[in-house]
């Protein structure tokens, strides 16, 4: 029986997502800047486990690394390279026609899931190095992998994903400001949300789905986080953070105008939310949520001087 | 927030509401988070943990609602992670309005093979039974070879889960229609199917409140698979471009060939023998038909079509025995009298031959077999067939038979003596009654009806119009015992010179009767009342006519209901003076009195036969109409 070619695709993707778990699991607590060898992994809105690996420092700009992408994909192509697995451990192939450069910055030591001997990565710019002059010295066996369709579609997988991240890169932002961890930020609801208590609760009406109901509506408001930032003493803006996001909600007089919100979208681009005014009046919703991207998010508001606030998960 | 918004879930609608229309609900719990702040301001956190947690239990939404509130910035394309399987597939469902709320809801039906028919108390299609006439109907609508089939012999149980009772027939075409899903296990055709029409007669014509209802539909369940909707109906056809399929129906027989071209009727028309639990569920709609319903051509044919598929082996003989006496008397109530005899002759052989027989099975046999012989007015055979084989042996020793035999062979024996004017009639009767009073008074208005008759044709007024009163008194007296009681009634003013009509029985003129003979009876004893208009008169006896001939057949066997509809036009004739009709009637009259064998109406018209002359004669006429026994 022959398993058409996009299911073998997902099926490789899926293993490679479990390999990367293992390996993330094993990681070995390191401090410091980013170093050659570190593998990293990033958000990039593609069905694919791919590790980043740093291959080295830009020799004009330390503040630059290139990084190439590899997986555990069981084509190799004539510009991979699969490290020795006595060396590694495990099947790793590096794609080395999808190198890019990103900023130290944002290669962050929590996006970190391990690294491969320094010896590998020397194969590694050897082989970068040869691309970059147009030699070639690919076997017939990686040649005609080259022309494989399953090869095909993973390496454009790969090279969407090196784009997406290339572009998120170019833009990330310099200054994280105030960076705040998620586990800091309260449960406690700020008093502008909290409600007067109400008549009895639903699941006391004895009904087996509308307390499943109301479950599910006191779970997502206890996963809820909240920080408070005053704003000039005019107003008060509060950070609503959950699984998919961060959403502003501000408080303040209805005369006060709701500050300016900057934050990213997925794919790195800025975002100025617009805010919707409550049916009361008294609050201001900004719509949209800002995503999480690499486990952060980064909200610029635009008071005079400009705050920025970082929170990370 | 917990508390306000946990309360708002149970505020806004009942677990029957969530679980059927969750569109409803959500937009209402929307409405009510909206006008608040402090909830407003978490809708587009909370709404997407509350379809999660409904898709969770099963509960399913429509792509096109879940598009409408991530437009309205409350959800996130990225909040459910669902596939084509979480899109509802509620079957074929109900639509209802809540005229207190002037809210349309669907209702979806949950559908399981039953051996009987039932359906939850809160559904509109009452009785039960209703679903599987309508089945009948378009199998039957086919006029197809399978239509020999016994679809009659499926039952199911319908089931709703929105727990609100509703009112009137807007729900029936798509109760057959969830029925027929599930004898088909749901084809895609069905999946998100709803009618738009109802019967009305033959008729499938636009249901209430359609475009209240259709907008449910799309609201709960966003693009449908199927619309049944009627011709030419604007405020149906709207909603077209939401459905995969539509199909325009203004009748059963047009439903029945949208159903056949789609092969959803073939689960129902196997022609196998009927095993056990299929003639359990076939027998109980033929009693239905027969005994509750009255509607004896429809059971002849169910009747015919049991016997032509069989049984399998598990079946009771005395099932299949209980079938086909039940097939003579239908033959009998619908005026085959040959076939009534030929059918109650041979269960008479069988019984006496059989090893398995009794006395009481005899006695039934007998007088199933006597009964049959008074349709051909063949009265002494009767009187030979149970005065001495049984009745003298009754005398001697009651308890030979059971009971409900002994009233069988009463009140046949009786009703022969009193067509032949032999004494003892009303006794035999009474000994029904003391019989029925202890042992199944409801039966006791057969038994009175018979006695009131009695004493009609005897002149015994008086005694007629207590038996009468003691019936109208009845306060549950049933639709064919009451129609005959009115019958009477009619025949007791017409015998005291008095012109008396029932406001039930001319309000049935012009309808389809489920039996028509009892009215037909009515309507000549009206005709014949005093001071009636020669129109009105008329008019009458050609309404008796049109009523004889309902269950009459084509003709090709011979059927007293032909007899006494052209007696209605010698009737006519004669009161009219009618002079062609009176010759025609005359003619036809004739070819029923030749003398024929087991056949005793040429004796028994003889001297008012001969009264008939050529001319167009009210006495005479009334003379031969008084003679014919079931008047």
């Amino acid at each position: 029986m022959t398993i058409p070619r996009i299911e073998r695709l997902h099926q490789a993707i899926a293993e490679t997502a479990r390999d990367l778990e293992r390996v993330a699991a094993h990681a070995p607590e390191r401090t410091g800047p980013p170093a050659a060898g570190d593998l990293f992994v990033f958000d990039t809105g593609e069905d694919a486990a791919i590790e980043w690996l740093v291959i080295r420092e830009h020799a004009d700009d330390p503040s630059l690394l290139l990084l190439a992408p590899g997986d555990d994909f069981p084509l190799v192509g004539p510009p991979d390279v699969e490290l020795p697995r006595d060396l590694v451990g495990r099947l790793l192939t590096v794609r080395c026609g999808e190198a890019l450069w990103v900023p130290v910055g944002f290669c962050q030591q929590r996006l970190r899931t391990g690294s491969v001997p320094l010896e590998t990565v020397r194969l590694l710019r050897r082989k970068i190095a040869k691309l970059a002059r147009g030699r070639s010295d690919a076997s017939e066996e990686h040649r005609q992998t080259d022309a494989d369709p399953e090869y095909e579609d993973w390496l454009g997988l790969v090279a969407r994903a090196r784009e997406r991240l290339q572009q998120r890169a170019d833009q990330a932002p310099i200054n994280l400001g105030l960076v705040i961890p998620f586990e800091r930020l309260t449960s406690r609801l700020p008093a502008e949300l909290a409600g007067e208590p109400q008549y009895a609760l639903a699941a006391e009406s004895g009904s087996p789905l509308l307390m499943a109901l109301s479950e599910a509506i006191a779970e997502a408001e206890a996963a809820t986080r909240y920080h408070e930032i005053d704003i000039n003493g005019s107003g008060k803006l509060i950070l609503q953070a959950t699984e998919s996001g961060v959403r502003a909600v501000w408080a303040g007089p209805a005369v006060a105008a709701a500050p300016k919100i900057i934050g990213r979208t997925e794919s790195g681009e800025t975002l100025e939310a617009s805010w919707q005014i409550g049916p009361e009046g008294k609050l201001q919703r900004a719509e949209p949520k800002f995503p999480w991207v690499d486990g952060q998010l980064v909200i610029t508001i635009a008071t005079e001087p400009p705050k920025t606030v970082t929170i990370q998960r | 927030m917990t508390t306000s918004n946990s309360a708002s879930l149970a505020a806004v609608a009942d677990e029957g509401l969530w679980h059927t229309n969750p569109v409803w609900c959500i937009d209402r719990l929307l409405e009510a988070w909206g006008r608040k702040d402090r909830s407003w301001v978490d809708q587009p956190e909370l709404l997407p943990a509350l379809l999660r947690s409904l898709l969770a239990q099963g509960i399913r939404l429509p792509t096109e609602a879940l598009q409408r509130w991530e437009s309205a910035g409350l959800l996130d394309s990225t909040d459910l992670d669902g596939d084509s399987a979480d899109v509802p597939s509620p079957g074929v469902v109900g639509l209802v309005i809540d005229h207190s709320s002037e809210t349309a809801w669907v209702v979806p039906l949950d559908i399981e093979p039953s051996r009987t028919w039932s359906v939850d108390s809160n559904l509109p299609i009452r009785p039960p039974t209703v679903l599987q006439d309508m089945l009948i109907r378009v199998v039957l609508a086919l006029d197809m070879p399978q239509a020999g089939a016994v679809p009659e012999r499926f039952a199911f149980d319908v089931r709703e889960r929105l727990g609100r009772r509703s009112y009137g027939p807007s729900m029936h075409i798509a109760g057959l229609l969830a029925v027929i899903d599930r004898q088909n296990n749901n084809p895609t055709l069905l999946r998100r199917a709803c009618a738009a029409v109802q019967p009305d007669g033959d008729r499938l014509v636009p249901v209430g409140s359609l475009d209240k209802k259709l907008g449910a539909f799309w609201r709960e369940y966003g693009r449908g698979s199927l619309l049944v909707r009627p011709p030419d109906c604007p405020e149906a056809s709207a909603y077209d471009q939401h459905f995969d399929e539509i199909w325009q129906v203004g009748s059963f027989q047009e439903l029945a060939r949208a159903l056949e071209r789609c092969e959803l009727l073939q689960g129902f028309l196997s022609g196998a023998p009927l095993d056990a639990a299929d003639v359990e569920t076939a027998h109980s709609c033929l009693r239905r038909l027969t005994f509750a319903e009255h509607r004896y051509g429809e059971a002849l044919n169910l009747a015919g079509r049991i016997q032509r598929c069989g049984y399998d082996s598990e079946v009771p003989a005395r099932t299949g025995r209980e079938i086909r006496r039940t097939t003579a008397d239908l033959y009998r109530h619908l005026g085959y009298y040959g076939e009534a005899e030929t059918l109650a002759q041979q269960e008479v052989r069988e019984t006496k031959a059989s090893k398995a027989s009794s006395y009481d099975d005899q006695a039934q046999a007998d007088a199933i077999y006597a009964a049959s012989y008074y349709d051909p007015h063949c009265f002494t055979r009767m009187v030979e067939l149970l005065e001495q084989p049984w009745l003298a042996q009754f005398n001697e020793n009651e308890l030979l038979v059971s009971p409900e035999t002994r009233v069988m062979v009463f009140n046949t024996l009786a009703r022969a003596y009193v067509i032949l004017g032999q004494r003892g009639w009303a006794e035999l009767f009474r000994r029904s009654e003391e019989i029925l009073r202890e042992r199944e008074p409801t039966d006791l208005p057969r038994t009175w009806n018979y006695l009131a008759h009695g004493l009609l044709r005897q002149g015994q007024l008086e005694e007629a119009d207590s038996v009468l009163v003691q019936l109208e008194s009845l306060p549950a007296l049933t639709g064919f015992s009451r129609w005959i009681c009115r019958f009477l009634r009619a025949e007791y003013h017409r015998s005291r010179g008095r012109k008396w009509h029932s406001e039930e029985m001319e309000a049935a003129s012009g309808v389809k009767k489920r039996a028509g003979h009892p009215f037909g009876f009515y309507f000549q004893a009206t005709a014949r009342q005093p001071d009636r208009s020669q129109v009105d008169a008329g008019e009458r006896f050609r309404l008796a006519q049109d009523l004889f001939l309902q269950d009459a057949g084509s003709g090709d066997h011979p059927n007293i209901l032909h007899f006494l509809a052209d007696c209605m036009r010698i009737g006519a004739a004669g009161w009219g003076n009618d002079a062609v009709l009176w010759s025609d009637a005359r003619q036809a009259l004739a070819r029923h009195l030749e003398p024929r064998s087991g056949c005793g109406l040429a004796e028994y018209y003889a001297e008012v036969w001969k009264a008939l002359g050529d001319r167009p004669d009210r006495d005479t006429a009334d003379a031969f109409l008084r003679r014919v026994p079931f008047f």
